[in-house]
């Protein structure tokens, strides 16, 4: 299996603009954020029935994000998402935004693996196998 | 496996500690915590992973509490690497 890539739609909302009448720079994390969990649904497991059954999440630990052209109101996004590097303490996504073919925002976005009370975790292995596909090894 | 000298297992697990945290290995001191050397909780568990790899063996989470500095990871590891008793 070659290593997963989802693109996510979103229609940007009017609460999702500020005064400049452009997508504040805060709300790229949410869209970002919800396609990861997206492309988690199409490639390992439902997040929030992981959550529940192993008592663990995978808070965000480093982002970097270069904002290139400004999203408006109304405006059809979509979001690439795929884990550009991987280890055994931390995933790198890589993510982009687009409005039709122009890439408006570009992030890289590195996630640990914790208990919920906040001790760290190796990545899971099934989470490491379904995002890295036939380049996973145990 | 072949028990290793005391000495080798150190050498190596100085170097694999090291290595994570991009330090010569001289520069790891032995009785002082990993932490206040510079390793993180995410380089924590990339040194435990080369440990695993290195030694082939595999650590159990509830055992990361053993791993505080560079002596007591090898004790730990000596522990671990002992022939079983006859």
């Amino acid at each position: 299996m070659p290593r997963p890539r989802t693109a996510y739609t979103v229609r940007v909302g009017y609460l999702d603009t500020d005064q400049a009448r452009v997508v504040h720079h805060s709300r790229y994390l949410r869209f970002f954020e919800q396609a990861r969990v997206e492309f988690l649904r199409e490639n390992c497991f439902d997040y929030a029935v992981w959550e529940r059954e192993t008592n663990m999440g995978t808070p965000v630990v480093e982002v970097r994000m270069r904002y290139l052209r400004p999203a408006r109101f109304d405006d059809l996004l979509t979001v690439t998402t795929h884990v550009s590097d991987a280890r055994r303490a931390w995933m790198w996504f890589h993510q982009e935004i687009r409005r039709g073919d122009e890439l408006l925002t570009e992030a890289q976005i590195r996630i640990a693996a914790v208990t919920l009370d906040g001790e760290i975790r190796r990545i899971p292995d099934r989470m490491l196998q379904c995002c890295l596909g036939d380049e996973y090894s145990a | 496996m072949t028990a290793m000298a005391p000495t080798d297992l150190k050498a190596q697990l100085r170097s694999i500690i090291a290595e994570v945290i991009e330090k010569d290995p001289s520069e790891i001191r032995d009785d002082v915590l990993l932490k206040d050397q510079g390793v993180d909780s995410m380089q924590a568990i990339e040194i435990i992973s080369d440990i695993e790899r290195t030694f082939k063996l595999k650590i159990d989470e509830k055992d990361f509490k053993h791993i505080t500095t560079l002596d007591s990871v090898h004790q730990f590891l000596t522990t671990r690497l002992a022939p079983p008793a006859a």
